[in-house]
């Protein structure tokens, strides 16, 4: 007996004191700071979730992401009802203040210089060290360029009770831009400790990239101070707006940052096939060796993957009932490609004498068209760039003839009858979707109303997977470039077009004003050969406009560049007569008229885009006004330093 | 032909299981040697008159005994002359008789009720009622089992006073929302042991002994998990010296939908479509068009030879099954002889859904054995193990049954299943792509299937020690689960047919989309639990009696689950995972563990005076070292006025038996503090699997890029917060009349809440710093109501019924709410949390109030009040009058104030608010006379509020099918072509593209729910034992309906009135007709 109870008490005891252990469990999910980085993989595993976390407003990761590249003038969403009626942005878009990121960088930072283990070797921890600043200094750029002067945080903030301490007031945004500058110039050596063809992690190349960019944004504020000003978009603080007077220094570090690039000679423009066209579309597909991408999101199509083939692809090569054909670039932006020989950037007109503007759901028409016997006529001699960014009719995709017919157009004693299907379910339809035996709808469209197909008469070709079987749930692999050399021209070729106008015509002992032409006549030759290029004198700064609108086509630049020119709210005027702001779209009609030399010929409408708006405001014009030069600042209790954002 | 090969095969299976389950629980039976000479001989049988076997016959204050035969029959050699005897047997109550000079008695054992002598479970223990000082309510085997739920929950509700509830869905296996006083989810305890809602609602039923459920303070004695209450439950032993008793229980029930509002069919659909389009002005086509099409439809034309078809198709009535089969058997075996108790059984149950191919079964297997080795050594093991299948078609998204219950709805009733009426071609629906219900089945969708294996095996030990009084109890439990998911989601195609190529052309595939998926999950469930507990039990002298507890307990789980999917499926017709580019893989795993130290003390004075006190020293694995241990006291009193001397001797003795006051207080924890208080968040670190990115894995050696998991920094340690603590008082009164044939018991309680986590509001980060601020212990709140049963127990002759009532009101109240600052009075009592009931305070509440409805036109046009918002230009006669509560001339949000109870169903998210109505009730009542027997139990709902939305609302659209109520019985014109005909009216307004009667959150859509319904009647029929040549010692046959009928407050919607979604689509509960018998022998 005596025994049993002794048993039982030492179990007792034994339970007691176990109990502290038997209390302590696991977390299967989480490593322990020292763990993290005391190898390589540890480390790579913290710096994979910081890149994942960079935003990139149009990576091809998400759906959201595909509708940002359809709320400006380069296309309209075509994918589902929602999108279809989609209103315009507000000073809440792209308004970003991803705090907690820096945060999370700033304590890798931290770690990787207290933290890393004996089994990493010291080449390895300095690069990981200098890409973890560069990170830093890309979430500063995008916070910048955006909100405008940030509180520049590049410490860790510690968990504390009196937290009105960790407050500070916002930096100036000049400030802002020579934190970038200055960090990136840190870390430009240690980063060359990367080989030369990583393009998925910073690189040397990527921090000049970067810094070649902001410094241009940072110059270009600084440079259209006044018009900034008259616009009232600057805090007396700096927190918003650039002095004048430092334009140079940011426009020279862009023109620093430029040549420096050029010095590491391992990039150039992709230039490798003669058809022109094909050659550009290629530039964004071909990952293999492709001297232009400096720095880009990869997907492999299997396990890092994107959907943006899928929701891209032409109706007819599409792989699922609710994908496919989901933007539809404008007219607006086909009419800025130029004429390879004249250089001129002629709008479509298909009518015969002036340009007309028609409504979508019209039947009947009195004006007369031009009359082509092919749907590519009107596309003829062209900027290849169209063709190689855009289908049109007439172009192929993935060797097929693409069908892009809106209707019929019946003729008629005083002009035509159009002829279309209610529905593009019943494009094929024997009933409802033929007219006396003739098909009245291709399957590509454009249709007024379905969803899933064009609205404009065009559909997306840049980014688009060529290889078949790329259209099915994650499985494009084309990367996502973040920085290309093209770019890099073109960020140069402007900064040192600036100069030349503010009187330093000599940048390292070349001409600016040629380095800008130079630079410019790459692209244009690499674009349209060398007829293409531009004589000294049709060097403007519209044609720079112009240039970088259609290069950059679809490369979120459009939405950056039109703020830092200060034009924006000009030219994205929410005003209905103003054509730049009302989108367009070009339907081919293939003419019905038995016994007449035109039956079986083509015509266009220029069309009115009804898809951004409501009901009952449908075609709306994109309204960018003041208040979005600099998205919405947030007022936080916490801080009581913070200031509004101009005009907000 | 296959389908009934199947089904025989099925049938044939089932009655060889059978077989064999009785072959296997006769053969356990030992027999029992009956030796003894006759001196008093005799009859026992029960109230029914049915002769009772087993029953132990004892001479009092000798070992003399003996047990009764299967007849029901005893002989008894005396020792002595007129001895004293003592009958005894489980679930009835000991009956003493003094022998004077019979030798034949006849015996009729009285049922077990609610008698002071009564065994209830409580806390590590049992007590006999009459000294309980804690509210607890406890329901017996008999009383629970009179259910067709395939659910613990569902056979207990209306039953038991203080338990509350609502069945949201009516899917087979899924079971009600059961609360304890609406606190939440309770903690369950099954023979001793810790287990999940999903282990108590799938015990057998019939393997129930009893269920006690612990209300108030006393569930401290449970510790930090006890904060929302404890149930109890206690399974079926065998008796000792019981002669082995089988009993079969078998029923097969038909079920079908209680309610759903009525769809509109093709006509009706396209009639009222055309009406909301012409009061809209959106009419599409001519008046002459539609109104040719319309008489198509009105007379269903259809010419196979041009495919013209108007017929439309009914497929609610096409799809939901309105007998679906519903199958239980449970054989059961108790057995025991002076040493060793036994307890067999084995039940399996199978339920089919309204919808092809979706079922429900389970297998429970249960064994309870108990031995003494000695005198003073007890052992028990005790084996609990089922296995549980819910096997439906593979539909896509994660519950299988949603897609359906939106196709039910969504579905027009002008499209048909079949394009061509083809069987072979699915029509595809325009605009409802993979919608088609025709390819709701196995066939078409594949196959879903999850199967719980479960097993707990429980090994018990309890030693007399040499200390008078002192028992030492062991238990130690291992419990393991494995759930196995097969998902097989295939893909179907859709097609629309071309008459004139005679083609069907695909228009949906779903392999094509990428929409397949084989799915493999494997879960796997580890629960360890030991007590140790020292009893002392002693009386000094006559009266004094005093008991002790201390003891300790562990808990510890283990989870593991691992998920592999591939998507596309690489090869639809091997049902077997392999490698492939579209694999994935997912795996997690936690581990919980708990320690407590326990001790109770009680005294009472001859059950007059009872004080017990206790508590529960708590160890939780949530928080960190240094933090992890609580404290949580109860203490309980009673005074049993009853046994006053004053009242004893009073001429009131006689009609009051007994009379009892209680009065409790208890402290609990609860360490669940859900999202505020995350797993591990005491700990720093990275987060593993959070993002990713396809980089090199060292830029310094290679450029070949590779998927790199990312890990996040986790947040900075919360070390700030705890457990919420919990204390309940409560106020008890039991009475019992006239022997305790009438007896009543009313509970009134509070349970206040402190250090509910929330953001102390003050402490702000700015948001530079990438902090947000901690979760702390800052609010409360509280649960205030009463509960009380009352029942009436008697028999007129042999005509013996009973009725009870019982019901539970409990509503929340939130106390402190931390931080609120107001700019004004009023916005104070629009926004303020702080001390008021939660219902208003979470805002969905807040209504118009509706005053009438517009007549004419006229009266709109002179109508001083904005009631639109747009000058009432929008309105038109039939639509509703909201009050102008501010009388600022215009119906805006400052119009609304709080008209609902509960918590209203939140109309987009179904997870919030669907709170538990506030009043819940029970009505019990039945008899037996002559063999035959009926009872019916009520369950009653009331205090709760529904708010419609979506179609419920609106009415008709073309997008979706919709509900009659609100789309034909509407305020319309004569000529519903012709807007300026007049206006004839109808219950629900005009329909239109927008209607500003439906704008807000108003009453004269949302409806307080209030009902009543009949979850249970039972009639049976004993067939004498003659007629069963009495080779059976009980064959009762009965009919059992459940959901028969419901009185309730949504009359206008017709959908049941425990449902939750807005639209109305949930799966109702079932009405289920049964016949079944019970056999014993």
């Amino acid at each position: 007996m005596k025994k049993i109870t002794y048993l039982l008490l030492t179990f007792c005891l034994t339970f007691f004191y176990g109990c502290d252990e038997w209390l302590t469990q696991e977390d299967s999910t989480a490593m322990s700071t020292v763990q993290t980085y005391s190898s390589i993989s540890g480390i790579n595993s913290v710096a994979a979730n910081i890149y994942s976390r960079l935003r990139y407003e149009q990576d091809f990761s998400t759906d959201g992401d595909s509708y940002d590249l359809t709320s400006w003038d380069e296309a309209i969403n075509s994918s589902a009802y929602w999108a279809l009626g989609a209103t315009n942005k507000n000073q809440n878009y792209r308004s970003y203040y991803d705090y907690g990121l820096i945060r999370d960088i700033n304590q890798h930072i931290e770690c990787l210089k207290t933290e890393v283990g004996p089994n990493v070797p010291a080449d390895s921890k300095k690069y990981f060290q200098a890409e973890a600043r560069y990170m830093r200094a890309y979430v500063y750029f995008t916070l910048v360029s955006r909100m405008g002067g940030v509180p520049i945080i590049d410490e860790v903030t510690q968990y504390t009770n009196t937290p009105l301490d960790l407050a500070k007031p916002r930096n100036m945004e000049s400030e802002v831009y020579d934190y970038i500058a200055n960090e990136l110039d840190s870390v430009t050596g240690d980063l060359s400790l990367a080989i030369s063809t990583v393009k998925t992690r910073a690189t040397k190349g990527t921090a000049l990239a970067l810094k070649c960019r902001a410094m241009l944004y940072a110059g270009t504020i600084a440079y259209n101070h006044d018009k900034r000003a008259a616009k009232g978009l600057i805090l007396p603080s700096g927190a918003t707006g650039i002095d004048k007077n430092k334009a140079n220094d940011y426009l020279i570090k862009c023109l620093d940052a430029y040549t420096a690039l050029q010095n590491m000679g391992i990039y150039s423009l992709y230039e490798k096939k003669s058809d022109l066209a094909s050659n550009y579309a290629d530039l964004f597909t071909d990952k293999d060796n492709n001297p232009e991408i400096i720095f880009c999101k990869d997907y492999d199509g299997n396990k890092f993957t994107n959907s943006f083939t899928m929701r891209a692809i032409c109706r007819s090569m599409k792989s699922a009932l609710k994908t496919g054909a989901q933007i539809s670039p404008v007219l607006n932006l086909a009419d800025c490609y130029e004429n390879v020989n004249s250089h001129v950037a002629e709008p479509f007109n298909p009518y015969v004498g002036e340009n007309h503007i028609e409504a979508m759901g019209t039947a009947t028409s009195t004006y007369t068209y031009q009359i082509f016997d092919n749907q590519n006529d009107i596309f003829e001699g062209r900027d290849p760039r169209l063709s190689g960014t855009i289908l049109h009719p007439g172009s192929t995709f993935r060797s097929n003839a693409l069908d892009f017919q809106a209707g019929l157009a019946v003729k008629t004693a005083s002009g035509y009858t159009f002829k279309s299907v209610p529905n593009m379910d019943n494009v094929d339809d024997l009933t409802l979707g033929y007219y006396l035996g003739m098909k009245m709808t291709g399957n590509e469209g454009p249709h007024i109303e379905s969803y899933y197909v064009s609205h404009s008469g065009f559909l997306l070709r840049k980014f688009v997977d060529t290889k078949s079987g790329s259209e099915a749930v994650g499985a494009s692999t084309v990367p996502y470039i973040v920085f290309r050399y093209g770019e890099v021209l073109l960020n140069a070729a402007e900064a040192a077009f600036y100069l030349n106008e503010d009187g330093i015509t000599v940048y390292k002992g070349s001409q600016t004003r040629q380095i800008a032409l130079t630079n410019i006549n790459k692209i244009r030759k690499r674009a349209g050969g060398d007829a293409f290029k531009i004589t000294d004198s049709e060097l403007t700064m519209d044609r720079i406009i112009n240039e970088r609108r259609t290069e950059l086509a679809f490369e979120d630049h459009r939405y950056n560049d039109l703020k830092r020119w200060s034009i924006a709210n000009e030219i994205w005027a929410n005003d209905v007569n103003n054509e730049n702001a009302v989108m367009y779209g070009l339907w081919p009609y293939k003419i019905y008229a038995p016994g007449d030399v035109s039956d079986g010929k083509w015509i266009y409408r220029k069309v009115k885009l009804e898809h951004r708006g409501s009901e009952s405001n449908k075609g709306m014009p994109i309204n960018f006004d003041l208040k979005m030069y600099y998205a919405t600042y947030p007022m936080n209790q916490g801080n009581p330093y913070v200031e509004k954002n101009p005009n907000q | 032909m296959n389908q009934a090969n199947n089904s025989n095969a099925k049938g044939r299976k089932k009655v060889k299981l059978l077989l064999m389950m009785f072959v296997l629980l006769t053969s356990l039976s030992p027999t029992f040697a009956n030796k003894l000479s006759s001196t008093i001989q005799g009859l026992v049988t029960d109230p029914q008159n049915v002769p009772l076997a087993g029953v132990t016959i004892m001479e009092k204050g000798t070992s003399n005994g003996c047990i009764t035969d299967v007849n029901g029959l005893f002989n008894l050699k005396a020792s002595v002359s007129n001895p004293k005897i003592v009958f005894s047997f489980l679930g009835y109550v000991r009956h003493e008789v003094q022998i004077a000079q019979e030798t034949y008695i006849k015996v009729v054992m009285e049922d077990e009720s609610k008698d002071l002598d009564d065994v209830v479970v409580v806390g590590y223990g049992t007590r006999r009622k009459g000294g309980i000082s804690a509210s607890v309510s406890s329901i017996n085997s008999k009383d629970l089992s009179r259910s067709t739920s395939t659910t613990t929950a569902g056979a207990l509700v209306g039953k038991v006073a203080g338990i509350t509830n609502r069945q949201k869905s009516g899917t087979p296996g899924s079971s009600s929302n059961l609360q304890i006083r609406n606190f939440g989810t309770p903690l369950y305890v099954i023979d001793g042991v810790i287990e999940d809602a999903g282990n108590f609602n799938n015990i057998d039923i019939n393997d129930i002994d009893n269920i006690s459920v612990l209300k108030d303070g006393a569930a401290a004695i449970y510790g930090v998990k006890a904060a929302n209450g404890v149930i109890l439950v206690t399974t079926k032993t065998g008796g000792l010296n019981q002669k082995p008793q089988v009993n079969v229980n078998a029923y097969t029930g038909w079920q079908q939908w209680t309610k759903y509002p009525e769809l509109l069919n093709a006509y009706q659909w396209e009639y009222a479509n055309y009406m909301k389009e012409v009061n809209s002005g959106t009419l599409g086509v001519t008046k002459e068009f539609a109104q040719a099409e319309l008489e198509k439809w009105k007379t269903g034309l259809y010419d196979a030879t041009t495919g013209e078809d108007y017929r439309g198709y009914n497929w609610k009535d096409a799809y939901v099954s309105k007998a679906a089969p519903q199958k239980y058997i449970n054989a059961s075996v108790s057995v025991g002889n002076e040493r060793t108790t036994a307890y067999f059984s084995l039940s399996h149950v199978d339920q089919d859904a309204v919808f092809k191919d979706y079922n429900f079964n389970r297998t429970n297997f249960q064994s309870n054995v108990s031995t003494k080795i000695n005198d003073n050594l007890k052992v028990g093991f005790q084996t609990m193990a089922r296995i549980e299948t819910r096997q439906n078609p593979g539909l896509p998204g994660t519950d299988d049954y949603a897609l359906i219950k939106t196709s039910l709805l969504g579905l027009q009733p002008i499209y048909r299943p079949y394009a061509n009426e083809n069987p072979l071609y699915l029509n595809y629906i325009q605009g409802n792509d993979a919608r088609n219900m025709a390819a709701f089945d196995t066939e078409h969708a594949g196959t879903f299937k999850s199967v719980w294996r479960t097993l707990q095996n429980t090994f018990n030990l309890d030693y007399k020690t040499p200390v008078k009084g002192l028992t030492a109890k062991g238990l130690f439990s291992y419990y393991y689960a494995n759930n196995a998911v097969d998902n097989n989601e295939q893909g179907w195609k859709e097609y629309t047919y071309n008459r004139t190529s005679d083609t069907y052309d695909v228009k949906y595939d779903k392999a094509a989309s990428g929409e397949t998926f084989l799915v493999r999950t494997k879960e796997a469930i580890q629960d360890m639990t030991g007590t140790f507990t020292l009893n002392y039990d002693t009386k000094i002298g006559e009266n004094h009696h005093i008991t002790g507890l201390a003891g300790f307990e562990f808990y510890d789980r283990q989870y593991n689950s691992l998920t592999i999917q591939q998507n596309p499926v690489e090869n639809p017709f091997i049902d077997l995972m392999s490698t492939n580019e579209n694999n994935s893989v997912n795996e997690a795993k936690f581990e919980n563990s708990t320690a407590s130290f326990i001790f109770r003390g009680g005294y009472d004075y001859k059950q007059k005076y009872i004080l017990d006190f206790g508590g529960r020293y708590d160890g939780s694995w949530k928080f960190p070292k240094g933090k992890r241990w609580g404290f949580f006291p109860t203490v309980s009193a009673a005074w049993r006025i009853s046994d006053e001397n004053f009242l004893k001797n009073s001429s009131v003795s006689t009609w009051l038996t007994n009379l009892k006051l209680r009065a409790s207080y208890g402290e609990m924890g609860d360490d669940n503090l859900g999202g505020a208080y995350p797993d591990f968040a005491f700990q720093s670190g990275y987060n593993y699997g959070s993002g990713s990115a396809s980089i090199p894995t060292d830029p310094t050696q290679s450029s070949d890029n590779k998927l790199v998991v990312g890990s996040k920094l986790k947040d900075p340690p919360t070390t700030g917060i705890s457990w919420m603590t919990t204390s309940i008082t409560n106020i008890g009164l039991e009475v019992g009349f006239l022997n305790n044939r009438l007896s009543a018991e009313v509970d009134a309680f509070k349970r206040l809440r402190n250090g509910i986590p929330a953001m102390p509001n003050d402490v702000v980060f700015p948001l530079e710093s990438g902090l947000l601020t901690k979760n702390e212990n800052l609010n409360s709140d509280e649960h205030m109501g009463i509960d009380g049963m009352i029942k009436w127990n008697d028999h007129i002759g042999d005509f013996r019924y009973f009725v009870g009532v019982n019901a539970t009101f409990s509503r929340q109240r939130n106390s402190k709410v931390y931080g609120e600052l107001f700019f004004n009075a009023l916005d104070k009592y629009y926004n303020s949390t702080s001390d008021r009931w939660t219902n208003v305070s979470s805002g969905q509440v807040w209504m118009w109030q509706s005053v009438g409805t517009f007549k004419t036109q006229e009266q709109i046009d002179n109508y001083p009040v904005n009631v639109d918002g747009q000058n009432n230009t929008t309105l038109s006669p039939g639509d509703v009058i909201f009050k102008d509560l501010n009388g600022d001339g215009i119906i805006d949000n400052s119009d609304k104030r709080p008209l609902g109870y509960a918590s209203v169903d939140w109309p987009w998210d179904s997870s919030k608010g669907n709170k538990n109505p506030l009043l819940s009730t029970g009505l019990n009542f039945g008899f037996d006379w002559k063999g035959i027997d009926f009872a019916a139990d009520f369950a009653g709902g009331f205090l709760n509020t529904f708010v419609p939305d979506w179609y419920m609302k609106w009415g008709v659209s073309r997008s979706s099918n919709s509900y009659v109520y609100n789309s034909l019985d509407v305020w319309h014109h004569e000529d519903i072509f012709d807007p300026q005909s007049p206006w004839i009216e109808g219950k629900f307004p005009a329909l239109r593209a927008s209607n500003p009667s439906t704008r807000g959150e108003n009453n004269y859509y949302s409806k307080n729910v209030n009902y009543v319904r009949l979850r249970n009647l039972v009639l049976g029929y004993t067939i004498p034992k003659k007629l069963t040549f009495n080779r059976i010692q009980k064959f009762r046959v009965y009919f059992e309906g459940t959901n028969l009928f419901c009185w309730d407050t949504l009359k206008d919607y017709n959908i049941d009135p425990e449902t939750s979604t807005v639209n109305g689509t949930d799966y109702p509960q079932s009405r289920v007709y049964s016949i079944g018998v019970n056999l014993t022998f």
